[in-house]
């Protein structure tokens, strides 16, 4: 015996157009790509920097002419963000790749429970709390285009709650730990989309006739948006806004972070 | 400028997207089918009890003619009982059709010469719920007052006419059930998977509480199976998954396994989805012999550390159901060789009704009075014809297709299925012919 209980149709072709709407429009701002640049100097002076302590053939294979993608047809420098500038590079399965980076991301801010949270039985003086202090560990391998790819970790205390019941005080918090497959792309020079994927391993803990801890795995998904303005060398600070969703203990809450950004490794 | 115009079209436009899957993702049907009410339309001045000869004459298989496109060719109708407080008995009269495992719910009145039946019918295969209401006038109402009611009715003496409609529409769909045969006599058990039915066919109870062992047999169950775990503290519940989920309960903040809570820790804070309380096992049988005619146990062992206070508890309530002189048949259910390990190592498992899931030497072996097989592992059609002679009872788990259930019926040779829709095996036994 089936069950006729399908997602309606109409909300499949909504997702679909809205896919295809979002890639159209995105081909079509690559497209559009206007030239800024007013300099006039020739590419070969402004592009070819030779490098202190060269890491890889990275820049020397970069032979750029006027017609090269990176320029406009007069000849003027195209501004692209980092990730962009891979486009430059004519042939992805070159034996010469590079560079590479390890960006650590340590972070630490507000959350707010955002789903819903009301408890099954009545309890007399009841206090619930969505706010927390969370903090986030990512780490992600930089590649020499534009996806970048790493892993997420971090606690966030999602909510809790305490009241009397049956003449005894009953306190109840749960907090989750996201285990995070995470894909990040920079979308804007400083700002970068993120979104991942994985368990999050959600933790409870009530104190009521004693104390009792209870652990689950729920499969869930985040997303992130940064801004991360560079401190220095290898250094930055980064505001994140993020959502994390474990979907099926049906918890969500949305993070404030302040993000110190490390580039460990350069290869 | 027209670059960051079109950037920010794109973050948007994913934005967008990203919210608008999650929200289309979630399944509308997370709550229970809400059931139409209109019996307080019966408890108007006028209105009498119907007696309970006349009551047991209603029960058979009649001809659908108006309506049979939607409901089927034949409905089974019989009644169940469910007590409140061992004095305040509700009686309903359950139709059982064929298509799409629908049944009705009724509850009738006598109105002057006439009898008069309002209630609900509900699809289980999906959302589709409505109500109904029948009169059965003239002859019809006559045959079922008279004093020798309860003589053979002829083909056709008893006739309901009726009117149906949706949730949403009113009662403008004419129904008209004509007698046509007794219901099949023949002893068989249609045992009620998780106490009664699962949570995922939105019923009005949670599965495994007492409320839907009391609603069982308005879906046709004869008996039920319920999953007995212990709490922490030792106490034998009803909940079958082996974590505190969301599938089963109301988000409360405790997760993890039940078996890390006590009892009154469960009681305090954690509810069923529909609102009811975790039952233990005492509740559980206290409900099925006091409010309900069910006259089949299976207590399906599910995580037990503690196999003699099960079989304290088994022993208790059939010297209960035999001293109010009910005959409710409770089994020991053994899935497992851990649970038959325990099972034997009880002093009086020779003398313990039990239910076992394993081979059928291992039945012979601990006396068992049921051979409960499961279905996917083979026909066990010819197994039962050796078996059954030697004083077993054949059940078979968990079918819901009908083509499985019709065929596993008219081979005749089980004592029961167990189902998680009664509605369908109730339809196919009682139509089946003698």
């Amino acid at each position: 015996m089936y069950k006729n209980r399908s997602t309606p149709l109409v909300r499949r072709v909504g997702l679909v157009c809205w896919l295809i709407v979002g890639l159209t429009v995105s081909a079509l701002a690559q497209q559009s790509t206007a030239p800024k640049s007013a300099t006039t100097v020739t590419p070969a002076t402004q592009r070819v920097k030779k490098p202190t302590r060269p890491r890889s053939n990275y820049h020397r294979v970069q032979t750029f002419t006027p017609r090269s993608p990176s320029y406009t047809k007069k000849g003027q420098l195209r501004r692209l963000s980092p990730d962009q500038l891979w486009e430059a590079q004519p042939d992805s399965t070159r034996p010469d790749r590079g560079p590479f980076r390890l960006l650590v991301y340590a972070g630490l801010g507000a959350s707010y429970y955002s789903s819903i949270l009301n408890s099954p039985v009545d309890l007399t003086d009841k206090k619930q709390l969505r706010w927390s202090i969370p903090f986030s560990l990512r780490v992600m391998w930089q590649t020499d285009h534009r996806l970048r790819l790493g892993l997420e970790t971090g606690y966030v205390t999602m909510y809790s709650y305490q009241g009397n019941r049956n003449g005894d005080l009953a306190k109840v918090r749960v907090s989750a730990t996201p285990i995070l497959a995470v894909f990040s792309m920079s979308v804007v020079k400083r700002f970068a989309l993120y979104a991942g994927t994985g368990p999050y391993r959600v933790n409870s803990n009530l104190s009521y006739e004693g104390d009792t801890r209870g652990t689950t795995y729920s499969l869930g998904w985040m997303v992130a948006g940064t801004y991360t303005q560079p401190l220095g060398k290898n250094i930055g600070l980064a505001a994140e806004l993020k959502w994390y969703d474990a979907t099926q203990t049906k918890d969500a809450c949305f993070v404030a972070q302040a993000t110190l950004v490390w580039r460990a490794l350069t290869w | 400028m027209r670059s960051t115009y079109f950037r920010s079209t794109v973050i948007l436009l994913l934005v967008v997207w990203v919210a608008h899957f999650s929200g289309g993702c979630r399944t509308k049907y997370e709550t229970a089918v809400i059931i139409p009410q209109q019996a307080d339309q019966l408890n108007v001045p006028g209105t009498k009890l119907l007696y309970a000869q006349t009551r047991k004459a209603c029960e058979g298989v009649y001809t659908v003619s108006d309506g049979s496109d939607v409901f089927g060719n034949e409905i089974a109708a019989k009644w169940s009982y469910t007590a409140k407080n061992g004095t305040d008995t509700t009686y309903h009269l359950s139709l059982f059709c064929e298509p799409r495992g629908t049944f009705f719910v009724l509850e009738g009145r006598q109105v002057a010469d006439s009898l008069i039946f309002v209630g609900y019918w509900r699809r289980l295969v999906n959302a589709d719920v409505g109500t109904v209401t029948f009169v059965v006038q003239r002859n019809g109402a006559k045959a079922l007052l008279a004093p020798d009611c309860c003589q053979a009715l002829k083909p056709g003496d008893v006739v309901f006419k009726g009117k149906w409609g949706t949730a949403n529409d009113n009662q403008i769909n004419p129904l008209t059930l004509s007698f046509n045969r007794k219901l099949n006599p023949a002893p068989f058990q249609i045992i009620a998977h998780r106490s009664g039915g699962r949570t995922a066919d939105l019923l009005p109870a949670s599965e495994n509480s007492v409320e839907i062992i009391r609603l069982a047999s308005r879906l046709g169950a004869t008996g039920v199976e319920f999953d007995i775990r212990q709490t922490k503290d030792g106490v034998p519940i009803l909940y079958h998954d082996d974590q505190l989920n969301l599938r089963l309960t109301q988000k409360s903040g405790l997760i993890g396994p039940v078996e890390n809570y006590t009892y009154k820790q469960l009681t305090a804070l954690v509810r069923l989805v529909n609102g009811e309380q975790i039952p233990t096992l005492e509740q559980a049988l206290t409900a099925v012999i006091d409010d309900t005619p069910l006259q089949t146990v299976w207590m399906d062992s599910k995580l037990i550390r503690d196999m003699s206070l099960i079989r304290e508890i088994h022993k208790k309530y059939i010297a209960k159901a035999a001293a109010q002189g009910r005959t409710v048949n409770i089994y020991i259910g053994l899935p497992t060789e851990t649970t038959l390990n325990q099972f034997e190592a009880l002093p009086d498992h020779l003398q313990a009704p039990s239910l076992c899931e394993l081979d059928t030497a291992i039945a012979r072996r601990i006396h068992a009075k049921v051979w409960a097989p499961r279905f996917t592992l083979g026909d066990p059609t010819e197994t039962a014809k050796v078996i059954r002679p030697q004083g077993f009872k054949v059940f078979v788990w968990t079918l819901d297709v009908p083509d499985f259930i019709r065929q596993f019926i008219n081979a005749r040779s089980l004592d029961g299925i167990l189902t998680n829709y009664s509605a369908v095996v109730a339809h196919y036994h009682y139509v089946q012919k003698p």
